[in-house]
């Protein structure tokens, strides 16, 4: 099933998303017809112990027909536990939850119809999981999550931490640079920065007084009265992911074979069953032998379905039914335990010398986590690292820190920590550069843009917080010019005057934010495969999944694009891949410490596809046309002496075309590829870490040099391949500093949006009508789906912005829903005056000399990440920027928060 | 409890499915998916906010269809409907002119919610087929050639209906204007005849369903054939009627019904507003959304009474009478009950009134207390309800009513064997007086005696001092303005009169829904579980309840049909007018598009 098929079917109601199978259509994989619902019961309470089940509470034909529990999982083999170390899967009886909405049983019912009705009766009320009474001293130390406000409980948390005082086991993130001199403080010179323990900055087990110093240094600087400076406090709310399609999927445990199947839409399948595995016990499991995953698209990802804790329910589900199980959550279950993303407090202080240059950024964040079963780490430091945003800052001191609370887990939604940080960034800089500076604020920005190596000019470029010289495309400056320009800009004032007239009390206001986003991970290791066939088309295997993001149109569109024939992709492919590492590992030559090239397996997100996944595609195809199809074409041309370039020029819409002669298509080069048992298959893995792993590969006297650093050639992905030995070493990339750490990021795209709103204070709203998204995205591989995520992006920005909240009571039960939770709905957010300027990238592409031509970046976040703080921006203008409490310092932005001019305020 | 079965009458894309039973508690789209194995039709929250699970709907043949979510839609409620689905959009392999255009421009992104949208698209895409029959036909409308402005105008209609009907969606993945543009597109060229494709966007079923026969309208039989009420008959009744007549009996009794189903509903909503949240939502429930099972908690019993007001008034439809949505004005006299009832926050004082009115006569009676246990509860009850050892006037129990009216019932079987479906309205009668007196009386002792679950491990939780207490003292006021004075532009007022206009306007919605099959039940229900829930939180959090007070005129207060039709129209237009007068002072999970939707669904009745 290709992408056109797919997209049809979603369109005509065919079966695509987890949530639309049930066994029976299953049948032609061996599932049996037959299906059991599970439902997981869920602990209310973190403050008392859950003393068990009384399932005589629930009327006689409602009552589960079994139930997995905590004794049911026997350790070993079971490791009872998610993810983390100190969080568990199922809540023994006698415990007190680790957070708010733990499952402590599932609950297996045979029918439909039955567990349909115990399932609305046990998810409004769980009379039948008992508790204890709480301890005496918990009920009076106010331990509920719920008793002081998420404001007040996260304003506390700040204060304390911006005195650099913390409580218990957290995570934090620092990045102190000093880019005044050119051997200064980094992580890229010095190294990473473990922890603060109450008095030092620890590194490398010891404490840091050159940090200690530096710290101090910047501390001082920001408390000088005399400079220009602005401190500003936001905040950003928790938000739930949201996508459509609850969370679901079907499983089912083949006794006689030990193969524990699984259907399920997932950002992470083989960290899934990895997962998984480790739960069962591994080897040691009774029955269970192997997890074998069928990846579905996703009802929308967003994050929310990378490492969820979903699919361990479901598979222990499985393990202890007879017959094939469905899990498939509610929306109220999905708002409960579902992954959300990250509230935050952010304290900065911004200061700027009298040549209008930032002199100092000192910042302190605080995200506030759930239980530590996701990516709290990984947010934190994606978090800490744009703390400066896109901005040359000569001194930096940011410092981050996750409090983990008993709650459900948050984890890695979409924008990854950077939205948060952005909002603050962004509208410090504006209130700085208006009230203090009285200077245009994109100016301003535009003069302190961070700016890439020019090759021209070697040495000649910045670095980012982490002192990682910034070696690839950014395109800062050229998005600030762009907007800088823009008619909504240069006519801003005009355009309030014009509704000012109007005399219905509307207000109008545009402003601006940019930023510079990470994409990819610190260090991304990526397989892909491709097979052509006797039909004249290819077959491509993935690792990332479909979401909404058009993964797969992308794979295809890549593979189309070298090989010039029809293709269909398999995303979320768990297996192949698997096992070809295993024997890169067991050869050696990828963890050879003077190589070290990670041979790790990474999750989807919406930012990977086309610069991660396309490349490797990319170079799986070049290399099958090299080493395979253009041998044939030159046996079935009887000339042996043409030349790969002579083929190459020669080679389109999947024929090889030369003058004079007829055209040898795909089908006819694998018709004697197939006479001759030579392979159609091919299999390669490349690793992208401050640029893209090298090799040389030999086969039948061809020398293939290439991006990447391991390849195999075969018939199809079940054969496991064994790897081409490369032609000496691996060419790792330049991953580390002087500090000898690896470096956080070395990949950025820039984006930035231009917003007009309208406030009316008569109707109590704020409503965005102009909407300019600048992107650096490179090169669009599919035009449309690319403007089509940038309208997504921006209609999520405006919805954290303006709409969403989190009822306090999540978690609590499954008491939250759509209807509390208002997100941006179609009749919030149509009718925007909306325009696209895309920045061009150079000849060179993203990543420039010694390194292969990408002509694309990945933005997927990007195009929502400045959207809050722009939106904060247009409020602040159209108020009339006649003081500081015209900057909303929190989302959602509510007009009860702001100035407003007349006595319209609430 | 249990719903009961109901009867399978449904015609999905075309395929008439008759002849067996269905849990009457099912929704819609869970038939579709478990029993039809159709899973296009998406489920998002299951509440229907999100409208991933839209369905065409005709409830008669020859009505034009309108948008449905199959996800709040019960069977019970779904008999002899026509229903499209996602799959059914595709003419003899044609896609409907919606999903090519979906797929020509990208519109969607993951795609869960292209069904909805697609659904709903192809209706808009069908009301402006009809508009051009219309003009075709000369039924208003101006030809086009009456020049540019027209059809600008036209364009704008057509550009509202697309509004208006796709509003409420939810996508999480795009801007929504691709969406837009596509259904626009499409309801342009069918408004203006050239539609694309050879795809058509009604497609009459294959068998349609047969409309249940109308009740004989009152009236027509002549007093002479009335017979008197025979001595055996009285005895079988057990009480003496005011009317020989038995249809006439039962409409007193099922008017009176109704009222009380009513007052109960309304006395509930506002106890689940006064409870405290989020450490009680258990006991409040008001999240909850439910079509059937045991309630657990208040707002699970004030639904319940919602149904019971269904079956009243369906019974009372079914007899040739009109629908009963009025009520008294609180506080009721005292001759009917032994107390007051009032609106008021949830006491110890107002759950005896609760355990009394829902009980059976023998779960309250001093004498018929067997264990120590019930003894001191009944005991305490009446201490509590401060009425001596037992009530006087004599107990009048809302089971006690529905015995009577099964009783008269069964009166009227005698005498008229095939008026109705006696059967089916006995057991629609039995439910709701085991759901009275078995479940309620349940949850209500449990909460009055303090053994809830959601008041588990509070101390003296009826006792206003007590921290475990779990309600909000709520003040209670009237919405309505001085008279020709408006109404104060400050935020509990205002949320007062606007929670006011959308209670009449459910009430209206409701007597017209029981007049047509139950066709704004879920409009009458949108504005309830949307603008009212919100407005109620609002209140509660300003430490005040919904006024809920009665509207004077009543709820059909028009001459016929057609005008009463407008006069709700005129309501629910009221509620859009005051939303955005006062849109200010509105909470923020305050539903907008509710009152612009019931408007376009009112205009196709």
């Amino acid at each position: 099933m290709n992408s056109m098929d797919t997209r049809l079917r979603k369109v005509t109601g065919g079966k695509v998303y987890a949530s639309d199978f049930r066994p029976r259509d299953l049948a032609e994989e061996g599932w049996p017809s037959d299906c059991a619902h599970a439902l997981l019961l869920r602990s209310r309470y973190v403050d008392r112990p859950f003393k068990g089940l009384d399932l005589t509470l629930l009327p006689a034909d409602l009552r589960p027909d079994s139930v997995v529990t905590a004794k049911d999982l026997p350790q070993p083999p079971y490791r009872n536990q998610v993810s983390a170390k100190n969080v568990q899967a199922l809540l023994p009886e006698g415990e007190i939850a680790d957070y708010l909405g733990q499952p402590v049983a599932i609950a297996l019912y045979g029918d439909f119809v039955r567990f349909r009705r115990a399932a609305q009766e046990l998810r409004e009320d769980a009379g039948p999981v008992i508790y204890g009474p709480p301890p005496a001293a918990a009920a009076s130390s106010g331990t509920d999550p719920g008793t002081a406000t998420e404001q007040q409980a996260i304003e506390a948390d700040l204060n304390e931490w911006t005195h650099r005082r913390f409580t218990g086991q957290v995570r934090q993130a620092h990045y102190l640079l000093d880019h005044t001199e050119s051997d200064g403080y980094s992580v890229w010179n010095r190294g990473r920065i473990d922890r603060f323990d109450g008095t030092s900055f620890i590194r490398d087990d010891r404490p840091d007084i050159e940090a200690d110093q530096l710290f101090q240094s910047i501390e001082a600087e920001t408390a000088d009265p005399t400079g220009t400076q602005v401190e500003t406090t936001t905040f950003t709310q928790q938000t739930d992911p949201a996508f459509l399609e609850p969370e679901a999927g079907l499983a089912w445990l083949d006794r006689t074979t030990g193969v524990l199947h699984m259907l399920l839409g997932t950002q992470s399948p083989n960290g899934d069953v990895l997962d998984i595995l480790a739960l069962l016990g591994g080897p040691d499991h009774p029955i269970v032998r192997s997890v074998k995953l069928t990846s579905t698209d996703c009802g929308g990802g967003f994050g929310g379905r990378d490492k969820s804790p979903f699919p361990y329910f479901l598979a222990l589900a499985a393990v202890f039914s007879t017959k094939p199980v469905r899990l498939a959550y509610d929306r109220r279950e999905q708002f409960q335990g579902g992954l959300k993303r990250h509230g935050s407090a952010v304290r900065s202080w911004v200061r700027v010398g009298p040549d209008g240059l930032l002199r100092a950024v000192r910042s302190f964040i605080v995200l506030r986590g759930g239980v530590e079963a996701n990516l709290n780490g990984p947010v934190l430091g994606l978090a800490a690292l744009h703390a400066t945003g896109p901005y040359r800052v000569p001194r930096a001191s940011v410092h981050g820190i996750v409090v983990e609370r008993a709650i459900p887990a948050v984890g890695s939604m979409r924008g990854f920590g950077i939205p948060q940080v952005v909002f603050n960034l962004e509208t410090a800089l504006d209130r700085l550069a208006v009230t203090r500076l009285r200077t245009d604020p994109i100016a301003f920005r535009l003069a302190n843009v961070l700016r890439p190596r020019d090759s021209a000019h070697p040495g000649t470029g910045d670095v980012d917080l982490a002192g990682t010289p910034l070696r690839f495309h950014l395109a800062n400056a050229e998005i600030c010019a762009a907007a800088l320009h823009h008619p909504l800009w240069t006519g801003r004032d005009d355009a309030r005057e014009r509704v000012a007239r109007r005399g219905d009390g509307t207000l109008y206001g545009v402003g601006f934010a940019c930023c510079m986003e990470a994409y990819g991970t610190t260090q991304d290791s990526v397989y892909s495969a491709v097979r052509v066939t006797e039909d004249g088309r290819a077959e491509v295997w993935g690792q990332t999944i479909d979401m909404g993001q058009g993964a797969r149109q992308s794979l295809e569109h890549v593979a189309r694009e070298v090989l010039g024939v029809p293709t269909a992709a398999r995303l979320g492919v768990v297996g192949p891949f698997e096992r070809f590492a295993k024997r890169l590992k067991d050869l050696g030559a990828h963890t050879d410490p003077a190589v070290k090239i990670s041979l790790n397996h990474g999750a989807s997100s919406a930012s990977k596809t086309a610069f991660f996944h396309g490349h490797v595609l990319r170079e799986a195809c070049r290399a099958l046309l090299r080493l395979r199809l253009l041998p044939a074409a030159r046996t079935l041309l009887e000339e042996p002496g043409l030349s790969d370039e002579m083929l190459l020029a020669a080679w389109h819409d999947g024929a090889v075309r030369l003058d004079g002669r007829p055209p040898i298509p795909l089908a006819a080069l694998v018709r004697e590829l197939r006479r001759t048992g030579r392979e159609t298959y091919v299999l390669a893995h490349g690793y992208f870490c401050n640029g893209w792993s090298q090799a040389t590969f030999r086969d039948g006297g061809v020398e293939h040099r290439a991006f990447i650093d391991a390849l195999a050639l075969g018939h199809a992905p079940e054969d496991d391949p064994p790897p081409l030995p490369p032609q000496g070493p691996l060419t790792p990339p330049p991953s580390r500093g002087p500090g000898g750490d690896t470096v956080p990021r070395s990949l950025y795209a820039s984006a930035g949006h231009l917003i007009g709103v309208e406030i009316a204070p008569r109707l109590g709203t704020i409503q965005v009508v102009d909407a300019v998204s600048f992107l650096d995205a490179g090169d669009a591989l599919l035009p449309s789906a690319l403007a089509g995520q940038v309208e997504g992006g921006l209609v999520m920005g405006i919805s954290h912005a303006l709409h969403e909240e989190l009822p306090p009571e999540t978690g609590t039960g499954p008491f939250v829903n759509l209807d509390r939770y208002r997100l941006a709905r179609y009749a919030d957010v149509t009718g925007i005056r909306r325009e696209t300027v895309f920045v061009p990238l150079p000849a060179e592409g993203a990543l420039g000399a010694g390194q292969p031509v990408m002509r694309h970046k990945g933005i997927g976040e990007a195009t929502m990440t400045s959207v809050g703080a722009a939106v904060a921006n247009a409020v602040a203008h159209a108020l009339g920027h006649t003081d500081d409490r015209c900057w909303p310092t929190r989302t959602p932005i509510r007009l009860a928060d702001l100035p407003l001019p007349t006595d319209g305020r609430r | 409890m249990q719903e009961p079965q109901t009867d399978l009458d449904l015609t999905v894309n075309g395929v008439r499915h008759h002849g067996r039973q269905v849990p009457g508690d099912m929704s819609l789209v869970h038939f579709l998916h478990e029993d039809l194995g159709l899973t296009g039709t998406k489920i998002g929250c299951s509440i229907g906010e999100c409208r991933a699970c839209t369905v065409a709907v005709r409830i008669r043949p020859g009505l034009p269809p309108v948008t449905r979510q199959s996800c709040m839609t019960s069977m019970r409620h779904a008999r002899g409907w026509e229903v499209t689905t996602v799959e059914g959009l595709e003419t003899d392999g044609v896609l409907h002119p919606v999903q090519q255009a979906f797929l020509d421009g990208d519109v969607f992104q993951c795609g869960y919610c292209a069904a909805g949208f697609a659904v709903a698209g192809s209706v808009v895409a069908e009301h402006a087929r009809r508009k051009r029959d219309e003009r075709e036909n000369g039924q208003g409308g101006q030809p086009e050639e009456d020049g540019e402005g027209r059809q600008e105008e036209g364009s704008q209609d057509t550009r509202d209906l697309v509004d208006t009907v796709l509003g409420p969606h939810v996508c999480r993945c795009t801007g929504y204007e691709r969406y837009r543009e596509a259904v626009h597109a499409v309801a342009l060229a069918a408004q203006d005849g050239h539609r694309a494709g050879t795809a058509t966007a009604e497609r009459p079923p294959a068998v349609t369903g047969t409309p249940p026969t109308a009740a004989p309208p009152l009236g027509n039989r002549a007093v002479s054939t009335v017979p008197r009420l025979s001595a055996e008959e009285s005895q079988r009744l057990g009480y003496t009627p005011m009317f020989d007549d038995p249809t006439l009996e039962l409409i007193r009794l099922l008017r009176d019904g109704a009222e009380i189903e009513h007052s109960l509903l309304v006395q509930y909503l506002y106890a689940a507003f006064s409870v405290k949240v989020p450490r009680f939502l258990q006991l409040a429930g008001w999240p909850s959304h439910r079509y059937g099972g045991r309630p657990l908690h208040l707002m699970g019993v004030a639904i319940e009474e919602m149904t019971h007001l269904d079956i009243v008034n369906s019974l009372l439809v079914a007899l040739g009478s009109a629908p009963h949505l009025g009520r008294q004005q609180f506080p009721y006299e005292q001759d009917i009950y032994p107390f007051d009832f009032v609106l008021e926050p949830l006491s110890l004082h107002s759950l005896a009134k609760y355990v009394y009115v829902e009980a059976s006569p023998s779960a309250v009676d001093p004498d018929q207390q067997h264990t120590p246990e019930d003894r001191a509860f009944v005991t305490r009850l009446y201490e509590v309800l401060g009425s001596g050892p037992a009530p006087t006037p004599p107990p009048n129990q809302v089971g006690s009513l529905y015995r009577k009216v099964t009783r008269v019932l069964e009166l009227l079987q005698r005498r008229e064997p095939d008026r109705l479906d006696y059967p089916a309205w006995f057991a629609r009668l039995d439910v709701l007086r085991e759901e009275g007196e078995s479940e309620h009386f349940t949850l209500f002792r449990a909460l009055f005696e303090g053994t809830h679950p959601a008041l588990l491990g509070g101390t003296d939780v009826w006792n206003p001092d007590s921290p475990d207490h779990p309600v909000l003292p709520l003040h209670h006021a009237s919405g309505l303005p001085p008279s020709g004075q408006p109404v104060p532009d400050e935020t509990v007022p205002v949320l007062r009169h606007l929670s006011n206009l959308h209670y009449w306007a459910v009430c209206m919605l409701l007597d017209q829904s029981y007049r047509r099959r139950g066709q704004f039940h879920n409009a009458a229900r949108r504005h309830m579980t949307g603008p009212l829930r919100s407005l109620g939180t609002a209140l509660a959090q300003r430490g005040e309840g919904i006024p809920f007070d009665t509207f004077v005129a009543g709820y059909a207060p028009g001459l016929g049909d057609a005008e009463n039709l407008r006069l709700c129209q005129g309501m629910v237009r009221q509620a859009a007018v005051a939303q955005e007068r006062y849109a200010r002072h509105l909470p923020a999970d305050y539903a907008h598009t509710c009152a612009l939707e019931t408007l376009w669904e009112l205009s196709t009745a």
